[in-house]
């Protein structure tokens, strides 16, 4: 049994290879389709499609987990996970969704267990209201913008505000900004009711404005 | 600590009696107020509340102007770069994933694997122990075999004329007329017809 499935798979492998368009020439979409050909995808068109959206399951992965130094390793994972399953993905024009759910499983997959170890984060908060972590108040702190402000600035301004808001509230402003889910799936995923996730994004985006309030009125 | 929005609560109940007043806090907005608008922003309210947050948006400059915020915010979402892998260090995952699939067989295979083993095993087993194994079927079978003899031995005839006749009847012909032996094939055609 085992000896015929080793046969058929050298045989898709070598069918495989044998495509006349580079990988590098097709579009997206028929980048996916050549993936989901055959019992495993082919690895030129796999490492194509690597190419291609590493730089997203990384922007994923680092405004998720910002001050994980390991993120490196997390991507691969969901590469592998990727490779394993992109036969299942019915519709090859979802795939940018679908890779950003990979990787955001995973994400909530290695939080768990890093949760397991840690203290949760709302223990070291010290402010709590009725979901946790974050206040309403808005602290102005933040200085003006210097004449010269550049771009550059602002975008490092907001990576830090991002990076700044407690866990619960960056996921769930994250999954809605940067992978644009809607409220039901962010709750499905997260775990929390659509009041909760609703909540959380105001306050995120609250809090975010404020802290940028001087670079954003200048938009 | 009670935040500045907590003593602006009760505006909310009034929001039509509230725009002079709301106009006067540019930085601050009442908490159910700013919920609804950020909901607005991501299309997820319900036809009510959509015509609330535009209403407001026609007439309350804060509302507008915190809009125009989360607007920006959100294409900032979308712009902003963050830290990527040059291409060199992708090539290095690239070529760290796909040795990563070679070296490990997926886990469905794993487990296709087992599972195929687990039906070769369950089917042997079955097939030699089962209680419709073939040698109690071939014993079965045997039995049978005796027994039709038995019982068609004494009458045996009828049964053979019966698998003598076709399966589907003969057209009516003045041969098959003539041979009037067996009447009712002859009548059931007649009546088909």
């Amino acid at each position: 049994m085992t000896h015929s499935l080793r046969l058929s798979w050298t045989s898709v492998e070598a069918a495989a290879t044998q495509v006349p368009v580079q990988p590098e020439k097709l579009s997206n979409y028929d980048l996916i389709l050549q993936c989901q050909s055959g019992h495993r995808p082919d690895k030129a068109a796999f490492g194509e499609l690597m190419r291609r959206y590493q730089s997203h399951v990384e922007k994923v992965l680092y405004h998720l987990a910002p001050d994980w130094q390991d993120r490196a390793d997390l991507a691969q994972e969901v590469w592998i996970r990727v490779y394993r399953n992109i036969k299942r993905l019915n519709e090859p024009g979802k795939f940018r969704g679908w890779l950003s759910r990979i990787a955001t499983n995973l994400f909530y997959d290695e939080l768990r267990k890093r949760k397991r170890h840690t203290s949760p984060l709302s223990l070291d908060a010290p402010l709590t209201m009725d979901d946790g972590e974050m206040d309403w108040e808005i602290a102005s702190e933040s200085p003006g913008p210097d004449e010269d402000l550049t771009t550059r600035e602002f975008y490092d301004q907001l990576r830090d505000a991002i990076a700044d808001l407690p866990e619960a509230f960056r996921t769930t402003i994250v999954l809605r900004e940067i992978q644009g889910m809607a409220y039901e799936e962010i709750a499905e995923l997260t775990g929390v009711s659509l009041g909760t996730v609703k909540s959380r994004i105001a306050r995120a985006r609250l809090r975010l404005q404020s802290q940028l309030q001087n670079y954003l009125d200048g938009v | 600590m009670p935040s500045k929005f907590d003593s602006y609560n009760s505006d909310h109940q009034f929001p039509e009696h509230n725009q002079n007043q709301s106009a006067r806090l540019p930085d601050v907005m009442q908490r159910d107020r700013f919920e609804l608008l950020s909901a607005y922003l991501d299309g997820e309210v319900s036809a009510d509340e959509r015509r609330q947050v535009e209403q407001w948006l026609e007439n309350d400059p804060t509302v507008q102007r915190l809009h125009a915020r989360l607007l920006g915010l959100r294409q900032a979402f979308q712009t902003m770069p963050v830290p990527a892998s040059n291409a060199q260090e992708t090539q290095k995952t690239i070529d760290a994933v796909l040795e990563r699939v070679d070296r490990r067989p997926s886990r469905s295979v794993i487990w296709g694997g087992i599972a195929i083993a687990a039906v070769a095993v369950g089917a042997i087993t079955s097939t030699l122990l089962g209680e419709n194994s073939p040698v109690f079927q071939t014993a079965e079978r045997n039995t049978d075999r005796i027994e039709k003899q038995a019982s068609t031995s004494s009458n045996s005839e009828p049964l053979l004329v019966a698998l003598d006749k076709p399966l589907v009847s003969i057209p009516k012909t003045p041969v098959a007329d003539t041979e009037e032996t067996n009447s009712i094939p002859v009548e059931s055609n007649n009546n088909i017809r």
